[in-house]
């Protein structure tokens, strides 16, 4: 996206296992690069508290 | 009409449970709201005691039980680890700014707010978990 802003998009489930598989590449993605990013979450079509974990250990890493 | 599911205290279980809570719930009539609210309160639950509730390589028993009644619906879950009263977690105070904002401690808090009614129970050496919503309450949203 323009201004560099990254749009990233997920899809599915947001439970356990979902969770595990993106949180390493989606920590990297979010923490490698500094500027802002947007996450798309309209493909998600379930959110347990281990996927809001992803979301804030991301978002903090992105603000630091 | 009642349907129970027996799993072992292994992370990799959760998917099967999730798949079994829409099954059931769908076979009971239950909304597809109500489905999702019964499967993230299982989520959090059974996750927590996975994780905490059992000391490190020792097996148990997790049983999930969901049926209907008097226009609730019931998800009932017991498990043999350590005594432990997941109601008795503190409601967490909701952080004001990303900053002060704490990682972790909303699973009790989500099962909460899923559901009408959140009772526990210590029987014969096993926690009980009794999870309540009006069957009604998912079809008007």
């Amino acid at each position: 996206m323009d201004g560099g802003v990254t749009l990233i998009r997920l899809r599915g489930r947001m439970a356990m296992s979902g969770a595990q598989k993106i949180d390493l590449k989606f920590t990297a993605l979010t923490t490698v690069k500094q500027g802002a990013y947007i996450v798309d979450m309209s493909a998600v079509d379930f959110l347990a508290s281990i996927g809001i974990r992803t979301l804030l250990v991301s978002a903090k890493g992105a603000q630091a | 009409m009642s349907s129970q599911l027996l799993i072992d205290n292994n992370l990799d279980s959760l998917r099967d449970m999730s798949n079994w809570v829409a099954a059931t719930g769908n076979a009971l009539g239950l909304s597809d709201t109500l489905c999702y609210r019964f499967d993230l309160a299982a989520n959090e639950a059974v996750t927590n005691t996975i994780s905490y509730g059992y000391p490190p390589g020792v097996s148990g028993e997790i049983a999930l039980r969901l049926l209907t009644a008097n226009g609730n619906a019931v998800l009932e879950i017991e498990d043999d680890g350590v005594a432990f009263n997941p109601l008795e977690v503190p409601e967490p105070t909701l952080p004001e700014s990303l900053e002060t904002s704490l990682i972790g401690g909303l699973g009790v808090q989500l099962i909460r707010s899923s559901m009408v009614q959140c009772d526990y129970q210590r029987r014969d050496g096993r926690n009980l978990l009794i999870l309540q919503s009006l069957i009604t309450s998912g079809e008007a949203e």
